[in-house]
């Protein structure tokens, strides 16, 4: 990188003005931290977060420069093992679910196939399962991996 | 991912380019800059009409044999012309707000809406499916009432075929009339544009300025420009609609026909008589929860909203049956008699009686209309889909628009 110092304002001006971004689903608790840092030092007036010990779990609180809160679940090991979302905006559903984003596409077009329309989404694949409904201007649902879900959590836990 | 920026960023960087991510400060508004959000201000008593305010509803096999899907059909011109077409099949939606066509169901040179030196785009969320599309221009008639030059979105324009990640990202794309069941989307819902929010928020993801059909920026929108809501640019019978539909049997019925009247305590056949209204949240007072009021079941408050786009009863109950082939909807053994408590902001509240039946025996017995279709909402949530409007006439004022009721947004039976 010697002989690229130039680069460094550059790349640090991209630190500050990176989107949004936070761990998806099936990620770490790095990577959580990690963002957290990154977005309330970037994001202080347009970005709250706080997180709060559950017993068996960790949860996090987002909330969107749109005022859409996202709730992130992460178990005593460190994975994100669920998200959910409330508010006037829908969130990104790319950056909060991660790898299973393509899956949960192919799936949703498939269910709208079968039921087509626009009331609330519920469907299960690729070992996740994910909930929509709300109307426009107030969104709401959640994305969960049953097979990471900490022994204890209730389902209705989640929301 | 901060390492993925990292290395976008530094990919960038070498190749000379500027970088940064799009989600702020980097969206090019050409619209002319407006004040912030403020309220609508109320508008004057209605004044009487004769105009032709009636349409027809049905709820029948429609499209794709989607149950509960109540349909109109609109009339769309070029603005000022008699080029004119009537596209049937269009869902009729109180829970959005603004006319979405697909653009495959429109034969006629509508034009597009721009914005300084771009063309306007947006993209529009339902049940986890994205709307993209040209924000167009176009007289609406409804019956005998007009908007005049009127903002709609034209979903899967092929002129504007990729949309910006910003929007796909909120969800699986909607590209033609067999996932939505449907031309398109009447949304006659309590707010008068469909994102009160981008009038001074360019990072919603809803609108977007494009100087070519693949290089759009997320901007802000303009009220005036936004997908409106055409029952306000209506020149009368502008503060609301109801929807009248029948009573349909505990079994279903193959179709039933309705009427939409526009138009609240405007003419004769929309006085709200007795009707009890029930306040619903404003934009003002909430962003978050807009267009909702309360429900209370099984020892729970809810937000609950009343949705003839949703077609069903969708309430979180852990203890019926879900459906195993058609997750989400409601297969209890037996028909179930259940019991929630509406309650308006305003205080109105009245006890509701409903019955939720086996999905799965509905969807096979080859009715479209059914009274008892449930499924489930998440936690919190209770969506008064269109099984609610069988049997009864539903009124959806505007928000800071003037009724004999008092001033919108309410909705009222």
């Amino acid at each position: 990188m010697k002989s690229h110092r130039w680069l460094w304002p550059i790349m640090l001006v991209c630190l500050v003005t990176a989107p949004v971004a936070h761990a998806a689903l099936g990620g770490n608790a790095q990577s959580v931290q990690a963002d957290q840092a990154s977005m309330g030092a970037a994001r202080s007036s347009a970005v709250q977060m706080f997180a709060a010990v559950q017993g068996a779990y960790t949860s996090q609180s987002l909330t969107l420069p749109s005022g859409t809160v996202v709730h992130e679940y992460i178990t005593a090991g460190g994975v994100v093992f669920a998200v959910t979302w409330q508010g006037s905006t829908m969130p990104d559903l790319q950056q909060i679910l991660g790898s299973y984003m393509s899956g949960v596409a192919d799936a949703v077009k498939a269910y709208r196939l079968q039921h087509p329309g626009i009331g609330p989404v519920s469907l299960s694949t690729d070992n996740v399962v994910i909930e929509a409904g709300g109307h426009m201007g107030v969104y709401v649902g959640r994305a969960y991996l049953p097979s990471a879900l900490p022994a204890g959590v209730a389902l209705s836990d989640i929301q | 991912m901060r390492n993925l920026c990292l290395l976008t960023c530094m990919a960038l960087a070498l190749g000379l380019s500027a970088c940064g991510g799009g989600s702020s400060g980097d969206s090019t508004t050409v619209t002319t800059p407006t004040p912030p959000t403020t309220p609508v201000s109320p508008t004057p008593p209605p004044t009487p009409s004769s105009t032709a305010n009636q349409v027809a509803i049905t709820v029948n096999q429609g499209l794709s044999g989607q149950p509960d899907t109540p349909n109109v059909s609109v009339t769309i011109c070029v603005p000022g012309t008699t080029t004119c077409q009537t596209i049937p099949n269009v869902l009729l939606d109180t829970g959005s707000f603004g006319l979405r066509l697909f653009a495959s169901s429109v034969t006629i040179p509508l034009p597009t809406r721009t914005t300084g030196s771009g063309t306007l785009t947006n993209c529009a969320q339902f049940g986890l499916g994205t709307t993209y599309g040209s924000v167009r221009l176009a007289d609406i008639k409804l019956a005998g009432e007009t908007a005049s030059s009127t903002s709609i979105q034209m979903i899967a324009d092929p002129n504007f075929s990729t949309a910006p990640s910003t929007c796909s990202n909120h969800g699986a794309l909607v590209t033609s009339p067999a996932a939505l069941g449907s031309n398109g989307i009447l949304g006659i819902g309590s707010e008068p544009i469909d994102c009160p929010g981008c009038v001074t928020n360019a990072s919603a993801g809803a609108y977007y300025n494009c100087a070519s059909s693949s290089s759009c920026t997320q901007t802000t929108a303009a009220a005036a420009l936004q997908v409106t809501n055409p029952v306000v640019n209506f020149p009368q019978d502008n503060n609301g609609a109801s929807i009248t539909l029948p009573s349909v049997a505990a079994t279903g019925s193959a179709g039933v026909s309705g009427t939409l009247t526009f138009g609240i305590g405007t003419q004769a056949n929309n006085v709200l008589g007795s009707a009890a209204i029930y306040t619903i949240t404003t934009y003002a007072a909430s962003a978050q929860y807009y267009g909702t009021f309360t429900t209370l079941f099984n020892g729970g408050s809810n937000v609950a909203f009343v949705d003839s786009g949703s077609n069903g009863l969708f309430f979180n109950d852990s203890g019926i049956a879900q459906c195993t082939i058609s997750r989400g909807f409601y297969c209890p053994a037996s028909t179930l008699n259940l019991n929630a408590v509406m309650q308006g902001n305003n205080g109105t509240n009245s006890s509701q009686n409903f019955s939720i039946a086996n999905a799965q025996t509905l969807f096979s017995s080859s009715v479209y209309a059914m009274s008892n279709l449930g499924g489930t909402e998440t936690v919190g949530y209770f969506d008064w889909g269109l099984p609610f409007f069988f049997g009864r006439t539903i009124y959806t004022a505007i928000d800071g628009h003037s009724t004999p009721g008092g001033s919108g947004p309410y909705i009222a039976f």
